[in-house]
């Protein structure tokens, strides 16, 4: 059957969006492995230095993320981040955060929760050694920042207000020492593995991955569309 | 009852699949763009474990909308521009209820 060139420009578009789609599944398809990645427990590696892992000329790379690091320095300013979302147990409450800009060797920094915030700051002075989780930057506030606030845990909200290069992220500490080895305490916060928040679930993926696949097939259709419903009603008649 | 003529019995089964099809995805639709979706993204989001299985049903589901659709417009011959905007219709909320109306009103008038 000799076919019109309407019918090959047709035929072109029908594969290119065929294409599309196909890749709109296999999208789907590695979000859904995403999800059950997620799901999935992982065991902590062992403890590193933070300056292995990560550095103040870079973002962090996702393996950093959720490692337990060791650091050390001394505090510098001090702020709360108000309202933030703590996961105890599986049950979710609010408190404010006390946050620290800790100084690390060669003009360095790093954001560190120490805790829930307390009436009185207790006043830090020499070398803290620091045990912790690393996180990456918070992006959206959780609340608005009143003075020495900072609405979320970022370190863009006071590149501006120290001459520190800034490491990407924050950690939560889980211990503090003194440089003589004398534990420092406080209200501590939970510091569980950030879980990935890959919206939906595993199956609702792997059912879009089948929409989309479908859609693929029907678009190949398409071109072929009119013949075979005029052969269908040529049938009938 | 009314009796069909030939042609109204020749589509009668693709348009009752269509008819059952295009009411479960305008109901699922509903409830995606207003219960799911806002309960995930928007507020509320503590209630959405409870509904998250909508958007789970309606993306297995949505597919036999389709193949129900397509049977349906290519034995009613309908143009292929047609045929796409009433699969699609089953994404919308109401959309899927006024494809079925517009279905049915054509399959009346079948002469």
């Amino acid at each position: 059957m000799k076919r019109s060139k309407g019918f090959f420009a047709q035929l072109i578009v029908a594969v290119i969006l065929s294409i599309v789609f196909i890749g709109l599944g296999n999208w789907q398809l590695d979000r859904s492995e995403d999800v059950k990645a997620a799901r999935q427990f992982v065991p902590d590696s062992p403890r590193v230095d933070l300056e292995s892992i990560a550095s103040v000329t870079s973002n962090l790379e996702p393996e950093a993320i959720n490692r337990l690091v060791r650091l050390s320095g001394n505090y510098r300013d001090i702020f709360v981040a108000p309202n933030q979302e703590l996961l105890t147990d599986g049950k979710k409450s609010f408190a404010n955060l006390e946050v620290r800009l800790l100084e690390l060797s060669g003009k360095r920094g790093i954001l560190v929760v120490r805790g829930i915030e307390s009436i009185e700051n207790q006043e830090i002075t020499g070398k803290v050694q620091i045990s912790g989780r690393l996180y990456p930057r918070q992006t959206s506030d959780s609340a608005k920042a009143m003075e020495n606030e900072i609405s979320r845990i970022d370190p863009a909200l006071i590149v501006g207000q120290t001459q520190l290069s800034l490491f990407d992220g924050y950690v939560v500490a889980t211990a503090e020492a003194t440089s003589l080895g004398q534990e420092i305490e406080t209200t501590r916060i939970p510091a569980p593995q950030l879980k990935s928040k890959v919206p939906g679930n595993y199956w609702q993926h792997i059912s879009y991955v089948f929409v989309w696949w479908l859609m693929a097939l029907l678009v190949l259709f398409a071109p072929f569309y009119n013949e075979v419903a005029v052969k269908l009603k040529h049938d009938r008649t | 009852m009314t009796e069909l003529n030939p042609r109204q019995a020749a589509l009668n089964g693709a348009m009752i699949r269509f008819r059952i099809m295009a009411i479960y995805a305008g109901v699922m639709s509903l409830l995606l763009w207003f219960v799911s979706i806002p309960t995930h993204y928007l507020f509320f989001k503590d209630f959405y474990e409870y509904v998250s299985w909508i958007s789970l049903v309606h993306g297995f589901t949505y597919p036999i909308y389709v193949f129900a659709a397509f049977h349906y417009c290519l034995k009613a011959g309908k143009s292929l521009k047609s045929t796409v905007l009433f699969i699609l219709a089953g994404t919308l909320p109401i959309a899927s209820f006024v494809a079925e109306r517009r279905a049915l009103r054509e399959f009346n008038s079948l002469k």
